[in-house]
């Protein structure tokens, strides 16, 4: 095999590296003993995590912190945060492959991973949450569309599909690749072998590919902002106060693509160190991530201003309440806090050229995740406190359970990428090499420059495109 | 009688408090005299002109009058009490009905005695073709058929289409030949 | 009205097969008409929308039932309150709530805050599994084997009407023997959310709700909008001329959700008047 590449790569021994650095955390026996202690010890959190919620179905959601007050909390937070996560495969690996950023290839599938692997754990945040989770069947058996948690189910299932498909499509060359070296066992043989169509890259498949996977970097666009913008109107639909916004779809879809690039420097900076892929990940990935992180942190600073000027200058009864709490009041370290170390910090450390090194731009990635979450608890939290009649302020203490479950979340979070990443390659390696030949000028074979181009051609006719699909005589 | 003066109680509390009590026999008679008898009602609300006078026709001020007339409710037929007035100085009131069923109503214009006055009353008739008040639900939401919510359907199918297509795109890329091509890629093998 | 010592007093009320039919009458007329709108698209009038349980729009020939609260005759006493509890057996949540306000005189404003029964009900509209649903009578029900618990009602709810059951409700002896049904909520459930319903269950029957018939100032007032009637036990007056008449308010009225239930401005300056036997 290795000689085959020697023979077949731009850069024989770049490709051999490529090759062995993205299989090797897939090979068998390929743990160790640290990844073996981490990976129980994810599995021990995700494990507490669920006798707790057991725990809760036994005994109601009494024994979280929540009341008739405040009655969401830890849960929806952590819900808005992992669908805000979310969104990091989605800018990465569609923008990006859309516009062309070359870029992009060595971190395209880290960044679709991450989409899949938190909405799954968003989704399940949602189910913690409920008081019936027997009767979450009766959410498709008796569909009220009218409400914006209908909306919510339709547009997060078409995101896990469309992100499932999106993942899997630039899989396809990969599996290929695993399915030809004969890794792993029996099991994961035939899974590799199912999984990789019969791919064997031919000028047809790769034209299909391109044209697929063009498709579906149009498609989930439209279908991630939705996401965000329904989840966004889970609370701009009411008539309280920090929540009755009119800016709160973009407001948020915002703060996810913010968040989300933040979540892909962290998990990116963890497994180039992890599964050594400084050779592919490197500095100048991190860099213009930063920038782009840099970008839409000003964005969402500007919304938030624009968000609590305006109340802030009219002073509505409720909205005066909740600002004054927010800002001097109970809410104000955390408020503080997520301005300070989740945006005025971090825009620093990114825009300044001395700490524009790894280290300093993982940092503020690290602050800006911490920094959104708190920004979705006081977004939830105090408005749900907020008294709308003559009430005290309501309180809100969450209880073992609640930690327990939001820990195990992001246990689960951490262990499903794990696991993925020990099964499918993290690093899209025929796409690598493609940037690779691109880069040097590599004289493409017959028909296939054009066929690549053809095959974003979506880009420019989305419709026409998906329209000539079906068509189109299949060879 | 009885029936109003008990019911009449709590709504004149305010008065009571005001006029104190007179012992029973000391009490002045009334008379009520409604200007018209029958009123017809034809969709805006009809006043009712009344004057109250003492036995040598002095007119009496200050007198609380109801006009009350007989409904069903709840499983009961129960003295309405639909306007209410007081007298001035000339002994003269106006009740204002507004009624919101169709159909004849005879009403009972009350005064319940207060200021050592002796509780009296007279009658009038209405004759309602069309309701002064009218109870209307208002429109809930948008009603425009677009702005419906099944609506949001239409994109979540179309895009749920589209994943098929794009499904159907990995099924030809199955069936695309298992003929070897002379690619010199890794990936191509 | 509902003799409150005796709990076989209330438990029959549960038990009425109309209970049941109502809500099932409501809900298959409008199945038809969702139905109808599919068949007859372009008639915008024959819309009901998509999959509401119970509807929009009430119905011509049924009460309307309102309620109106006289503030000028609250003394906070919370009978209402207690009444409420001990019907419903709803432990410590209070459908009724009583608040204290001051107001610009320095008064104290005791003002009891029941279920608004919307007509542009918030709550309404979020269900995502149409377990909230206005019944013909204008009255926003919960139906306890619907609800998902996921309190989006909750969080809707301009008036923080809404209660949940935590953890297991407590749910008495006399509460374990009652048929429940949406009109009268018992025995409450686990993980589902409780709300006053204008005692949906008394005023098929022709009772007043057991805070109105509780009241010892008779400051509750139920009605029928449809009607334009009125009684608070005592006396009965047109609805809409007592509502003129007294300057009579909504909470939050500029938020449009047109709440049906109304409050005559005052600070219990009329359940300080002795009533002469």
């Amino acid at each position: 095999m290795s000689a085959q590449i020697a023979a077949g790569a731009p850069d024989g021994n770049r490709m051999e590296h490529l090759l062995e650095r993205s299989k090797a955390p897939v090979q068998p026996g390929a743990w160790g003993i640290r990844g073996r202690l981490l990976v129980a010890s994810l599995a021990a959190v995700v494990i507490w995590g669920i006798l707790a919620w057991v725990w809760q179905l036994k005994h109601g959601l009494a024994v979280t912190g929540l009341n008739d007050r405040v009655s969401w909390g830890f849960y929806l937070t952590n819900f808005v945060f992992f669908i805000g996560i979310s969104h990091a495969g989605t800018l990465v690996s569609a923008i990006l492959r859309l516009s062309h950023a070359e870029w992009r290839r060595p971190i395209t599938r880290l960044a679709e991973m991450i989409t899949v692997v938190a909405l799954i754990v968003g989704a399940s945040m949602v189910i913690a949450d409920m008081g019936r989770p027997d009767r979450l069947q009766y959410v498709f058996m008796h569909p009220h569309l009218r409400s914006p948690i209908l909306w919510d189910v339709l547009s997060i299932s078409t995101y896990i599909a469309g992100s499932l498909l999106y993942l899997y499509l630039p899989l396809v060359p990969d599996l290929a690749i695993l399915r030809d070296g004969h890794v792993g066992g029996r099991i994961r043989q035939r899974l590799y072998s199912v999984l990789a169509l019969r791919w064997h890259g031919g000028p047809e498949q790769r034209r299909l590919i391109g044209r697929a996977i063009g498709i579906m970097a149009v498609v989930i666009v439209p279908v991630a902002i939705s996401v965000h913008t329904v989840v966004s109107w889970i609370f701009g639909m009411t008539l309280r106060s920090g929540w009755n916004s009119t800016i709160f779809g973009p407001y948020f879809v915002v703060g996810a693509i913010f968040s989300g690039i933040a979540a892909i420097i962290v998990v990116m900076a963890i497994f180039r160190r992890v599964y050594h892929l400084e050779e592919f990940i490197t500095e100048k990935h991190f860099r213009y991530l930063a920038s782009l992180l840099l970008v839409l942190g000003l964005l969402y600073a500007y919304f938030t201003l624009s968000e609590y000027a305006t109340v802030g200058y009219k002073m509505q009864v409720g909205d005066a309440s909740l600002l004054s709490e927010l800002l001097t009041g109970r809410y104000a370290p955390y408020f503080w806090t997520f301005t300070l170390l989740g945006m005025v910090v971090p825009f620093v450390l990114l825009a300044l050229p001395r700490t524009r090194t790894i280290r300093w731009i993982v940092t503020a990635a690290v602050l800006v995740n911490i920094g959104m979450w708190l920004k979705r608890f006081v977004i939830v939290i105090p408005s749900m406190a907020l008294p709308l009649l003559p009430y005290e302020w309501g309180t809100y203490r969450p209880t073992w359970v609640e930690w327990s479950v939001t820990a195990a979340g992001f246990a689960a979070f951490a262990l499903i990428f794990v696991v993925f990443t020990r099964i499918f390659p993290v690093i899209s390696v025929w796409e690598v090499e493609e940037g690779w030949e691109a880069e040097e000028g590599w004289e493409a074979e017959e028909g296939w420059e054009a066929e690549d181009a053809e095959s974003f051609a979506p880009v420019e006719a989305p419709l026409a495109a998906g329209a000539t699909i079906l068509a189109e005589e299949p060879s | 009688m009885r029936r109003l003066l008990a019911t009449a109680a709590l709504g004149t509390i305010a008065s009571l408090a005001i006029g104190g009590f007179t012992p029973a026999g000391a009490k002045t008679r009334t008379t009520i005299t409604v200007r018209s008898d029958s009123v017809t009602v034809n969709g805006a609300p009809v006043d009712v002109s009344v004057k109250v006078i003492d036995p040598e026709g002095r007119p009496v001020s200050g007198a609380l009058l109801r006009l009350i007339v007989p409904a069903e409710f709840m499983g009961e037929t129960r003295d309405e009490i639909v306007g209410e007035a007081t007298t001035n100085d000339a002994g003269e009131a106006v009740l204002r009905f507004a009624p919101a069923q169709i159909g004849r109503i005879e009403g009972t214009v009350a005064f319940w005695g207060a200021h050592g006055y002796a509780p009296s009353s007279a009658t009038v008739a209405f004759d309602v073709k069309r309701p002064a008040t009218a109870y209307e639900a208002l429109p809930v939401g948008l009603q425009a058929w677009w702005a419906r919510s099944y609506m949001i359907l239409v994109p979540v199918v179309s895009v749920w289409i589209t994943y098929v297509l794009v499904l159907w795109l990995t099924v030809r890329i199955r069936r695309a030949g298992d003929h070897r091509t002379s690619s010199k890629k890794v990936v191509t093998r | 009205m509902t003799d409150k010592s005796d709990p076989g007093a209330v438990l029959p009320d549960a038990q009425q097969p109309d209970a049941e039919d109502v809500g099932r009458r409501a809900f298959l007329r409008n199945a038809f008409i969702a139905a109808g709108a599919v068949t007859f698209g372009s008639k915008t009038v024959a819309f009901a929308d998509d999959l509401v349980r119970g509807s929009d729009e009430p119905a011509d020939d049924v009460p309307q039932w309102a309620m109106v609260i006289d503030l000028a005759r609250c003394d906070g006493c919370k009978e209402c309150t207690k009444a409420c509890q001990e019907t419903h057996f709803t432990g410590d949540q209070e459908w009724i709530k009583v608040f204290e306000v001051t107001d610009e005189g320095g008064n104290i404003v005791f003002l009891p805050r029941p279920c608004m029964q919307c007509e542009n009900a918030p709550c309404l509209n979020v269900c995502p599994v149409g377990a909230t649903y206005r019944n013909d009578n204008g009255t926003i029900l919960v139906d306890h084997d619907r609800c998902i618990g996921c309190r989006f009602c909750m969080a809707a709810c301009p008036y923080g009407a809404r209660y949940f059951n935590w953890g297991e409700p407590e749910n008495p002896p006399g509460a374990a023997l009652a048929r429940y049904s949406p009109e009268f909520p018992v025995p409450h459930r686990k993980g589902t959310v409780d709300k006053c319903m204008f005692c949906a269950h008394n005023a098929m029957n022709g009772k007043l709700p057991a805070c109105a018939s509780s009241c010892p100032m008779s400051a509750i007032w139920f009605g029928d909008l449809k009607a334009d009637i009125a009684t608070n036990g005592l006396e009965t007056v047109q609805l809409s001329w007592l509502l003129g008449n007294r300057n009579a308010f909504r909470l939050k009225e500029e938020l449009g959700t047109r709440p049906r239930v109304w409050y005559l401005p005052g600070h219990g300056e009329h359940s300080k008047v002795v009533l002469p036997e």
